[in-house]
């Protein structure tokens, strides 16, 4: 059974190269897409065409590894702006939709800034989203204590730990093999777009 | 000395009036078509005397056929025994009231059912004359001679055995009364089976038995209680008769009572006789037999059989238990299992209450007009809620300490990642149960949770902001809020919702104290 240990992530994205390591958050975003674009219709700040132009513009950078600081960080604007936070009218989904611009918000990070947590962060969103769905899904009650019942077992989360895993075996492949590296940024793209259908099962 | 009813006049005497007997004797006064009421009276039963045609004509003719053969057959008996007067004024007396309880049991019971069995069976059935009292009672039709075909038993030979009991000499001669060879020979063959058959137990055999004496007495009872002109009756009204005082008039009216009673409790009686019959027989003789085996064994076993003795002895009953002792207890049982508490009671109907109309009409929000308050002696303006302070102050009085509220806010707030730290609120509430700890917009994470501790209880509360998630905890647990901390400012629609609840908000507006609860 996988389970989500960020400083163990943390050790896998610390060797890879930014381009290799924005790859990574940017797939982890891009299967939640369509948590942001399905909830639009209820979201009174919802824009779902420009968030997937701004994450079209991050894999563009990746696949032609040229960030370039303006353009993420405007980006990265428009993001933060869309993002549902405390003071954004409730809407359903609302709270898969935050994690979705957080985790892309995170993909900006990792390309502004030289640090691997970001990714880490990045994936982070997508298992608390899954997790959170699993939750509300299958109506899962806490224990007197408050305590969450062990949710690390459900396939859907399990199935993204894999994903996450096998994106993060082929970036380490990749990152020994440069010359590989956009044909493999290209599969894992794909891949995530393939997968984004069945983010919840 | 003249008692007070020799002074008193006839009429003002307790008893009821009274009326003289009709002459039983008289058929004249037999109930008659034009009374109304005329007893079917159908072909007399087999066996029972009949009118010859040869018989002479009585000069009474109200006298029926069945009466003149009755008195005839009395008569030629008292004759034989010399006095005859007396014995035609009894006979007719015997003959009056038998006929009366015959007719009356017909009239309670009905006539008696067409297909008696007649003693002859196949022979009389084969075309012999139904009209019994045309012939002997004991014959058969002449032209039943013809040979009936021999039935063997299953196991026997093809010829007819001659197996005769040892008493078959005293068998009557059916072959002369018959005719018929085959007939006699068939009829001994079935008594020999008959006596080779081991007999039924005394508990079957003597169902039929039980079950008729359980009728007979409750035919009895009916007789003597309802009909009119029974011999208890009639006796019943010579007594009354001869009432010289009033307690004498009182105890015969309560005798009359009695027997009347009597006779209503016959019919359900009557009714039950088959299974009254049934159930001494079956009952008496088992526990005859229990007396005699086991209680009696036992006795014996721990008394000695010497004591025992004595002590049937004593009783009256040597031996254990008699049968008519079993069936007079097996009775006692019967009505012992009888269902008590009387006739189960009808149902009631439901009733409706009147109930009061309501302050409130119908679709209507108007109330009845509220008590009259004079505004001069009782403010109408609420009171002010208590400044932050102050309420602060009574807050830290009970124990509460707001700032350690804010501090463990801010502490589980922190585990979130920072974007989720900015976009997210976490609320910790103190009430006077466990302290309630939730988030806002999005519920706490995996991460968060694992910070919990002992009086700690998490809240969810989907896409709800932190501060309604851990108040509408508090109140689906039924616990009173004392002071809430958030992580960030309390936003106006939640400062609105804690107002309602009575809190009071900090000037940072991360704080709110509910003194109402306190």
């Amino acid at each position: 059974m996988l389970t989500f240990d960020s400083k163990q992530m943390k050790g896998q994205i610390d060797p890879l190269p930014k381009r290799l390591r924005v790859a990574f958050a940017a797939a982890c975003t891009q299967r939640q897409l369509l948590n942001y674009v399905q909830t639009s219709a209820a979201n009174p700040t919802g824009d779902p065409e420009a968030v997937k132009r701004i994450l079209l513009g991050l894999w563009e950078c990746v696949e032609h590894n040229v960030f370039e600081p303006e353009k993420i960080r405007h980006d990265l604007v428009v993001c933060e702006a869309l993002t549902p936070s405390h003071d954004t009218e409730s809407f359903p989904g609302m709270e898969f939709a935050q994690r979705a611009l957080l985790s892309l918000a995170y993909a900006f990070d990792t390309a502004l800034l030289d640090d691997s947590q970001e990714a880490v962060w990045a994936a982070q969103c997508a298992v608390e989203a899954l997790d959170d769905y699993a939750r509300q899904r299958f109506s899962m009650e806490h224990d007197i204590q408050g305590r969450r019942p062990r949710l690390a077992s459900i396939p859907i989360e399990q199935a993204e730990l894999s994903r996450q895993q096998a994106d993060l075996e082929e970036l380490h492949a990749a990152a020994n093999d440069p010359g590989n590296e956009a044909a493999v940024i290209v599969r894992i793209r794909r891949r995530a777009e393939k997968d984004a259908s069945s983010f919840f099962g | 000395m003249p008692s007070i009813f020799d002074l008193m006049p006839a009429s003002l005497w307790p008893v009821q009036p009274f009326r003289l007997p009709q002459d039983p004797a008289r058929s004249s006064a037999w109930p008659s078509v034009a009374s109304g009421w005329t007893p079917a009276v159908p072909a007399p039963p087999p066996g029972w005397p009949t009118a010859s045609a040869d018989s002479p004509a009585e000069a009474d003719a109200s006298v029926s056929a069945w009466d003149r053969a009755m008195r005839q057959a009395l008569a030629a008996q008292s004759s034989a025994t010399g006095d005859r007067g007396l014995g035609a004024l009894t006979s007719d007396q015997i003959l009056a009231n038998a006929k009366r309880a015959h007719d009356f049991v017909t009239w309670v019971l009905g006539p008696p059912s067409a297909s008696q069995a007649l003693p002859l069976g196949d022979a009389l059935m084969r075309g012999a004359s139904h009209d019994v009292g045309a012939a002997p009672a004991d014959g058969v039709a002449a032209n039943a001679n013809a040979p009936l075909p021999y039935i063997s038993a299953p196991g026997e030979e093809a010829n007819p055995p001659s197996l005769a009991p040892a008493d078959t000499d005293q068998q009557p001669d059916v072959s002369a009364a018959i005719g018929s060879p085959n007939i006699e020979r068939q009829g001994v063959r079935a008594r020999a089976i008959a006596a080779m058959r081991p007999p039924p137990p005394p508990a079957i055999a003597d169902i039929g038995p039980e079950i008729y004496r359980a009728g007979a007495d409750a035919i009895h009872s009916i007789n003597a209680g309802l009909n009119p002109f029974s011999a208890e009756a009639l006796a019943g009204i010579a007594a009354e008769v001869k009432t010289a005082t009033p307690t004498d008039a009182l105890a015969r009216y309560w005798e009359n009572e009695k027997r009347v009673g009597r006779g209503l409790l016959g019919i359900p009686q009557l009714a039950a006789a088959p299974l009254t019959g049934i159930s001494r027989s079956l009952g008496g003789h088992a526990l005859q037999w229990f007396d005699a085996n086991v209680m009696r064994k036992l006795a014996v076993k721990m008394f000695g059989e010497d004591k025992v003795r004595q002590i049937e002895q004593a009783r009256g009953s040597p031996g254990g238990l008699s049968y008519e002792d079993a069936k007079h207890a097996v009775d006692q049982i019967m009505m012992g299992l009888g269902p008590r508490g009387g006739m189960p009671r009808a149902r009631l109907a439901p009733t409706t209450r009147a109930l009061p109309p309501p302050p409130i009409g119908p679709r209507s929000v108007e109330i009845a007009e509220p008590p009259y308050v004079d505004p001069a002696t009782v403010p109408l303006v609420p009171a002010d809620p208590p400044d932050f302070d102050s309420a602060l102050a009574a807050a830290r009085r009970r124990g509460i300490d707001p700032d350690a509220l804010s501090a463990r806010a801010k502490e589980i707030h922190s585990v979130l990642h920072p974007r989720a730290q900015t976009a997210r609120t976490t609320a910790v509430l103190s009430t006077d149960g466990p302290t309630i700890i939730g988030g806002g917009k999005v519920d706490l994470e995996k991460g968060q949770l694992r910070l919990l501790r002992d009086g700690e209880i998490h809240s969810e509360l989907p896409r709800a902001d932190a501060e309604p998630t851990v108040l509408t905890k508090a109140m689906v647990l039924r616990h009173r809020p004392l002071a809430l901390a958030t992580s960030r400012p309390i936003c106006s629609s939640c400062e609105n919702f804690i107002k309602s609840m009575g809190g009071v908000i900090s000037p940072s507006r991360t704080i709110a104290i509910f003194p109402g609860s306190f």
